[in-house]
């Protein structure tokens, strides 16, 4: 149950079995995404991959001498111009790898236009979506829905990618969608339908207990991705924004020119990895042991007397390189993300934020968010997202002050659009197209646990929200998710608890709500969980999804 | 100096009288003796320096001699400098009317100057062996005082000089350990010389190798970074062609723009003079061709820049 791994293997695979010799790997834009999550470029220099190229790209070279590898997405304009490409081969020999089920005419349409012969092998390799970390995989669609129903060409791009999932970890499931989402119920049909239909792909190994694939909607829980983070990688991309796996520094004031853009893999890079779920205080002092122990062994550099010295240094030297790029790396990333959270009072938002979220004194949350709009400092962005966790968190409250707060909104200068982006997220997340209790309300149980916790007091208060997802999980796990609010698709019911589970968010998922499923991993031995989502949301990309799902589409403030 | 001067002096005296033929072909005369006489001493000289040099580090060898050496060579010194203004004159000075004589100047300086440099050549390899001849010696004699240090110095000659019967005898010992310092010197100088060209190697390793890691370690190795990267750079590649185009295109219809308008100021101002003149007929007919003439330049002209 690792997504990384699983691509990963597809791809090596891809290249042993093209043989030896010099290679170049063919792709499309959507591959070309999902090629380089899991395989650094120096990685795959070393087998012998020596040139990319798109495939839509003009005016390609011709290269007899090379192999060439060709990973595509199966669609219309991809077989086009694969078919144009055979009848003038560019490159020696063809291994043709598609990235999910193609059909029969597409093949035979590829078939007639190989006079050539070049054509070695075509095989269907399912490594259809972006592996962003282990267990987490996106889908990269950012606005799936429109009118709160599926756009039909990303319903299929969703079924497509849901499926080759289920296909690269080897996985038929019993699937399970949230009752109260139409689209979650669609989705979980097609990907029904796809299984059926390809019945003898989906013939795996029986388990003694079936995984389960949990089709979730992110209007159930609109407020995670409102929310500001504080663990690193959620941090990084709520404030600088990665798409995947690379980070445009290049508005970061001050920066050099080799910085302007930076590449942060868990896969390629051992601080990123020990570090993308420690929150901001943690980083801070890891950076400092991790500059230490740059200095300790710069200082060791310098030393260079005898040849015995020089030999050292010149067998440490590209480890020590190496080790200064990453240190130039995540200095300047620290670097600028406390710049950010320092010039607009992101410490103070979040706080407040969390209180929304978590707690419920209505007057004095009020005061606080009045008090925030009115800072100069505090972004335009971040007031609106105040306004709209306060309009989701107190819909019904009897002293409900939303039309004062937007109309302070208006007095800062937030443009119209933006504040219609208020009444945008009641109905994208309201309470009326929620499903379950996201706030803790009505339950006994969730209310008395949340006096516990407030007799107890909270550990961090930048942290203490929890979302949604993760007390579905529990529930899943302990197999006390109620049939009802997530019934299963057919008749089939599982009657042991579940160890594999497969969930995806239709709207997209969260890094804070990666860190839950890891921590959930972690922490109960025996169940592998898999997040999934269209995409990997920063509120930014959330406030682009909302809009395009409740109207046509918006334009955004820049929160830079 | 001094004869830099005069040489100076009696150029420009030559070049102030040389209106005549025969009055150069005088000064001609002249400095083409003060030349062979001149390379005539410098050889003289040599060969006497060679002689000398040979002497040194034999048991002639004598501070006398090193005196001579130095005295000749510094005098040669002199004298090939002076050779050489001569040498310098006779270029400036004017060539003589008959071809003959221009001829037999030509091949005459030819000569001299092979003469000259042939000399001179011989002359530094003397000076070279010379100055080579007393390094030796006076590291013989540092190698010397750094055996015998300073106190035994005094004793050491007074030994010389007691035993004067084996002078020679010792000398010649003293002349064997001598070479064999000589020797041991070399090699540790050649191995020293062997590590500093390790040295500079091993640095230049150095230097290849920080650029190559340097080179690898900024790469941002993300495969999709690059290949949108490649992309982006085609893509402004062909802007940028396309804007080429564009002002090339623009530049040369501005060119066209201009020489029409010239054209038709040629023309206002011909069929100004054509009215202003009073054979009105022949005028018309000439400013008729005139135009047509005109007309067609400006068509080649546009069809060529087309």
């Amino acid at each position: 149950m690792n997504v990384i791994l699983a691509v990963k293997q597809y791809v090596s695979k891809m290249i042993e079995g093209c043989g030896g010799g010099m290679k170049v790997l063919l792709m499309d834009k959507e591959t070309t995404s999902i090629v380089s999550m899991v395989y650094a470029q120096s990685e795959i220099l070393q087998k012998e991959v020596y040139l990319f190229e798109r495939i839509d790209s003009p005016g390609r070279e011709t290269m007899k001498h090379l192999n060439c590898i060709a990973f595509l997405r199966p669609t219309k304009e991809n077989v086009e111009l694969l078919a144009q490409e055979l009848r003038i081969p560019k490159y020696g020999l063809y291994f043709i790898y598609f990235s999910n089920v193609i059909s029969k005419q597409d093949v035979k349409i590829l078939a007639e236009a190989d006079d050539q012969e070049v054509v070695r092998e075509v095989q269907e390799f399912y490594g259809d979506y972006i592996a962003v970390n282990p267990h987490l995989f996106s889908l990269n669609i950012v606005g799936c829905c429109q009118n709160l129903t599926w756009i039909p060409a990303h319903l299929s791009r969703t079924v497509q990618g849901l499926t080759s999932v289920l296909l690269s970890l080897k996985k038929c499931p019993m699937i399970r969608y949230q009752n109260s989402s139409e689209m979650a119920r669609k989705l979980a049909e097609s990907v029904r339908q796809v299984i059926n239909k390809e019945a003898a792909l989906f013939e795996f190994r029986k388990t003694d207990v079936a995984p389960v694939l949990l089709i979730l909607d992110r209007r159930d829980d609109a407020v995670t991705p409102l929310l500001n983070q504080w663990t690193y990688q959620a941090m990084v991309h709520e404030l600088l924004g990665i798409n995947n796996n690379r980070i445009n520094l290049a508005n970061v004031p001050g920066i050099t020119k080799d910085l302007q853009e930076v590449v942060l893999s868990a896969e390629h890079d051992e601080f990123y990895a020990n570090n993308m779920y420690m929150n901001f205080g943690e980083i801070g002092s890891n950076i400092k042991e991790l500059m230490e122990e740059f200095q300790k062994k710069s200082k060791s550099q310098a030393k260079v007397e005898s040849i015995a010295d020089m030999k050292a240094f010149v067998e440490n030297y590209p480890q020590f390189k190496k080790m200064s790029g990453a240190v130039a790396k995540h200095v300047t990333v620290v670097g600028e993300l406390s710049r950010l959270v320092g010039a607009h009072h992101l410490l103070e938002i979040s706080e407040t934020e969390q209180e929304i979220a978590c707690q419920g004194d209505h007057s004095q949350l009020l005061q606080k968010i009045r008090s925030l709009l009115s800072s100069d400092k505090v972004r335009p962005v971040d007031m609106l997202r105040l306004v709209m966790l306060y309009a989701l968190r107190y819909e019904s409250h009897s002293n409900n002050d939303l039309s004062g707060l937007v109309e302070a909104l208006r007095r800062r200068g937030v443009a119209d659009e933006f504040r219609a982006m208020v009444q945008a997220i009641l109905d994208y997340g309201g309470r009326k197209s929620r499903g379950s209790d996201l706030f803790g309300n009505q339950d006994p149980v969730a209310i008395t646990k949340r006096l516990l916790k407030g007799l107890k007091g909270v550990e961090n208060v930048y942290t203490q929200h929890k979302p949604l997802l993760q007390g579905v999980l529990d529930q899943l796990i302990k197999g006390k998710l109620k049939e009802a609010t997530y019934p299963y698709l057919g008749t089939s019911q599982l009657k042991d608890r579940p160890q594999d589970v497969i969930v995806f968010i239709i709207g997209g998922c969260t890094y804070e709500e990666a860190l839950a499923v890891h921590q959930l991993n972690r922490s109960t031995p025996g169940v592998r969980i898999v997040l999934g989502g269209t995409h990997v949301h920063n509120s930014k990309t959330f406030l682009q999804e909302v809009s395009q799902a409740v109207r046509g589409t918006l334009s955004v403030p820049h929160s830079r | 100096m001094a004869s830099y001067g005069r040489g100076s002096f009696e150029g420009f005296d030559s070049y102030q009288g040389a209106s005549g033929g025969r009055e150069s072909g005088s000064d001609f005369g002249k400095l083409s003796q003060n030349i062979s006489s001149n390379i005539q001493k410098i050889t003289q000289n040599v060969a006497q320096i060679q002689r000398l040099v040979a002497q040194i580090g034999t048991p002639q060898d004598s501070e006398d001699v090193r005196q001579r050496v130095h005295q000749t060579t510094h005098y040669t010194n002199q004298l090939a400098k002076e050779t050489n203004n001569y040498l310098k004159e006779l270029a400036h000075l004017p060539m003589p009317h008959s071809p003959s004589e221009q001829r037999q100047w030509k091949m005459q300086k030819e000569r001299f100057t092979d003469e000259f440099s042939n000399v001179l050549k011989t002359f530094q390899t003397a000076q070279r062996t010379a100055a080579e001849k007393e390094r030796a010696s006076v590291q013989r004699a540092r190698a010397h005082s750094g055996i015998n240090q300073s106190p035994f110095q005094d004793s050491y000659e007074q030994n010389d000089t007691m035993v004067a019967p084996g002078y020679s005898q010792t000398r010649e010992v003293l002349q064997m350990e001598q070479d064999v310092d000589l020797d041991l010197l070399r090699e540790r100088e050649d191995a020293i010389k062997k590590l500093e060209k390790d040295i500079t190697d091993v640095n230049t390793i150095f230097k290849d190798l920080g650029m190559l890691v340097h080179e690898q370690g900024e790469v941002l190795d993300s495969i999709e970074a690059n290949i949108d990267n490649a992309q982006m750079s085609v893509q402004e590649g062909t802007t940028q062609l396309s804007k080429a185009r564009d002002y090339q295109s623009k530049a040369r219809r501005k060119k066209c723009c201009l020489l029409i308008i010239a054209l038709v100021v040629l023309a206002v101002v011909a069929i100004i003079i054509a009215v202003s003149q009073k054979s009105r007929r022949k005028m018309c007919i000439l400013l008729l061709i005139l135009l047509v003439a005109v007309t067609i330049v400006a068509l080649i002209i546009w069809g060529a820049t087309r």
